[in-house]
């Protein structure tokens, strides 16, 4: 039955979110989101994370039987979305986690969740993350993937180098996707272990405080209880599903976060003695931008449910996650130009959004619900 | 609870409604030129087979009664139209029995404005009716509306005079609603609806008029020429009024448009099938073809409309602002354009002949973004909501 009533549960978390993001997520946004080489940038410290960690998201993934799972991966979309309204940063530092929590808890044997989720159920918030992305133009063909898992039976190896891994240096554990044979596995490895180099946070365009580095695998060796379901079969779509539907999720906060900055600038500014909004021009781009943004946070709500439910979310993820781009990046970019000179300078918020969104756009399987 | 999926119960409806689209399609050809040399009769529109089709729309407001996974009745109209639309089943002259969206529009103003003897006598339900609004020199801008209904003090008559033009239904309708700037009676140019009957002295209905699609769509002028009309015709409403029950059309005509949309892509999805050529959701840019990134890209725009006007739908339900359905309209109608041309696109010059349905999709579909309230025009309305404008703030 259509219905786009959320449940009592998902509206309390959202309103938790939107507070959280409101009053303490938004004071710090521009500078959390500050080129990394301004003065200004700073990292996601102790006492913010120990507030998104307040949200209980990846603890009640950790904690939940299977029969809670209904509605749950939706619930995080719209968390997400509320969090990125704040500041995408913060989005990313819960869906990073919750990408390699989730993949573990859905995939992952007994024993596989029993070590590595217990440390994600206590309180604080601490990273893992899936590693995927390679070097080259669209690294996100599979088919080319140059990190492999090699040998057979105790003696397997790693060898591979993954890049902009999302807070490289602050995981526990990466779970990374390699190619072994003509097949994917998943192989679960500890950021300490010998042959592992993470090397220094790169200066992306966008998400700064997301520190993303590069993370090099040399030869790790790699046992079998450490590959995801422990040779039970690993589905990588599932992964890359959610990984998109959660970059769209965070791609609509933004893009509300523009939007709404960009109503309120058109109606103070004054072009003669009239609002910049009540040109036409600026008038219909707003409506564009309202509907269009509107109907991606329903696509977002579609997958997230058909995931829910065990439905093939393949199709719609993948609608969701290039529609997402293009509206955000649309409104990103009309946004800053109804503002001209102030959303070019670093003072407005403007320019932060217009960078994050690029570097959200090309994130595929980082990220979870 | 949040839900985008259709229940069993829907399915059931929207299966019933697809097979049924699949026979108008069938019989499609048939109708893509039916009135170009012609008046429009209920026997041109005659299908073999159709009287035994069961009521679709009883169906689901039969499930909506029974069952308790019903989705909302606003909800099931526009997703039965949808599959219509799909099969291009024919509009013709809408009679009592027949299993169509409640149009109804001069109907329903009537309801809105009229006395409960004008309601009594002239909102028919079992007839179809005509809304003559535009005019050549503007649709549903009152400024330029000229047709004029003079009050003659000596008859006690109104006396209509002007033009109305794109007028659906205006041959088969043996009555319409007309809009008239009034004078006399305390009135001083007022928008003003009347009800006249086509046959009344005075009333002249042109030809078919030629048109880019929806052939088989009666599509008229009026002409009012000194008809005189008793007191009685005039209804105590306004141009807002008319506007409104516009409103009340717009989830349908964007399930209209998203029909169309579904049947090109549908096609589309087939001949390349045909070709070889399979869509993969799973695949990256570097994998699959250019033509097939171009076919998901037409599926995310059909997609999100489908949802926006599930959304305004539900929103209307619950009593919601009449600019959910507005921005639904514009939201299908920019989507089926954009999908349709593309298609056609991607199949090549076949498909620009009578021998593939897109052709005629093209035509047909275009007039969604323009029927019954332009896009352009619903962007305004919408941007006023939005930027908490008055209409002579933003105009």
């Amino acid at each position: 039955m259509i219905s786009f009533q959320p449940s009592e549960g998902q509206e309390m978390a959202r309103t938790s979110a939107r507070r959280l993001a409101e009053a303490e997520i938004r004071p710090l946004a521009r500078r959390l989101s500050a080129d990394r080489r301004s003065e200004k940038a700073i990292a996601l410290d102790e006492r913010i994370l120990g507030s998104l960690a307040s949200l209980g998201i990846v603890q009640s993934v950790v904690l939940g039987e299977s029969g809670d799972e209904f509605g749950a991966r939706l619930m995080n979309a719209l968390v997400l979305k509320e969090l990125a309204f704040g500041d995408a940063n913060c989005a990313l530092a819960i869906a990073a986690t919750l990408g390699f929590v989730r993949a573990v808890k859905d995939q992952g044997s007994a024993a596989q969740q029993e070590r590595y989720l217990a440390g994600h159920g206590e309180e604080g918030h601490r990273f893992s993350t899936i590693a995927f992305a390679e070097a080259g133009p669209d690294t996100r063909g599979f088919a080319g993937l140059q990190t492999q898992i090699t040998g057979d039976g105790g003696e397997l190896r790693l060898d591979g180098v993954k890049i902009l891994v999302p807070f490289a240096a602050r995981c526990t554990e990466f779970l990374v996707i390699a190619k072994r044979g003509d097949g994917l596995v998943a192989a679960i490895v500890a950021s300490g272990a010998p042959g592992v180099t993470i090397g220094p946070v790169r200066r992306t365009t966008g998400c700064c405080a997301g520190e993303f580095a590069d993370v090099q695998f040399n030869g790790v060796r790699i046992k079998g209880d450490q590959l995801l379901g422990e040779g039970g079969g690993f589905d990588f779509m599932r992964l890359r599903n959610a990984s998109r539907v959660a970059t769209s999720a965070i791609l609509c906060g933004t893009a509300q976060a523009a939007y709404d900055w960009a109503v309120q600038y058109v109606k103070d500014r004054k072009i003669g003695n009239q609002a910049l909004g009540t040109k036409q021009s600026i008038a219909l781009k707003i409506v564009d931008m309202f509907a269009e943004a509107e109907s991606v946070r329903w696509m977002v709500w579609r997958s997230a449910g058909q995931i829910d439910r065990g439905l093939d979310a393949d199709r719609m993820a993948r609608l969701t996650h290039g529609r997402a781009i293009e509206v955000a990046s649309m409104i990103a970019d009309e946004a800053m130009q109804m503002m001209s000179g102030h959303g070019f300078m670093a003072d407005s918020p403007m320019e932060a959004w217009y960078r994050n969104v690029r570097t959200l756009a090309t994130l595929e399987t980082s990220i979870g619900l | 609870m949040i839900d985008l999926e259709l229940s069993p119960s829907d399915q059931l409806v929207v299966d019933e409604a697809r097979r049924q689209g699949a026979f108008y399609r069938r019989h499609a050809p048939a109708f893509d030129h039916v009135l170009d040399h012609t008046r429009p009769t209920e026997e041109l529109f005659h299908m073999p087979g159709a009287a035994d089709l069961p009521h679709v729309r009883d169906m689901a407001r039969d499930l909506a009664q029974r069952a308790d996974d019903a989705s909302g009745t606003l909800i099931m109209d526009c997703l039965i139209t949808l599959e219509e639309n799909w099969g291009l089943k024919p509009y013709y002259q809408i009679a009592s029995t027949a299993d169509f969206p409640e149009f109804f529009l001069p109907q329903k103003l009537i309801m809105a404005t009229g006395s409960e003897e004008q309601i009594f006598r002239w909102a028919d339900m079992s007839m179809s009716m005509a809304f003559a609004m535009t005019e050549p020199a503007g649709g549903s801008d009152p400024a330029t509306m000229r047709t004029s209904a003079q009050w003659d003090e000596a008859t006690e008559e109104w006396v209509l005079n002007g033009e109305k033009t794109f007028i659906s239904w205006a041959t088969g309708s043996p009555r319409l609603v007309v809009l008239a700037r009034a004078f006399g009676q305390g009135l001083d140019g007022a928008v003003t609806p009347f009800v006249v009957d086509r046959g009344h002295r005075g009333v002249t209905v042109s030809a078919q008029m030629e048109k880019l699609g929806l052939k088989h769509w009666d599509t008229a002028s009026v002409f009012f020429d000194d008809c005189r009309l008793p007191d009685e015709r005039r209804l105590r409403g306004s141009l807002r009024n008319a506007l409104e029950v516009f409103n009340e059309a717009r989830g349908l005509n964007g399930a209209q448009a998203l029909g169309y949309a579904r049947a090109a892509l549908d096609i589309t999805r087939d001949e390349l099938a045909a070709a070889g050529i399979t869509i993969d959701y799973g695949l990256t840019l570097a994998e699959q073809p250019a033509i097939v990134d171009r076919f998901i890209r037409l599926e995310e725009q059909y997609e999100a409309a489908w949802l926006t006007l599930m959304h305004a739908m539900w929103q209307k339900e619950r009593g919601g602002p009449d600019q959910y359905p507005a921005i639904a309209k514009f939201a299908c109608a920019g989507a089926v354009r954009r999908i349709v041309r593309e298609c056609i696109d991607l199949l090549g010059p076949e498909a620009t002949t009578d021998q593939t349905l897109l052709e005629r999709l093209m035509r047909d579909s275009r007039v969604c973004d323009i029927l019954g309230g332009a896009g352009n025009v619903l962007r305004i309305f919408v941007a006023r909501w939005l930027l908490g404008y008055k209409k002579n703030e933003l105009n």
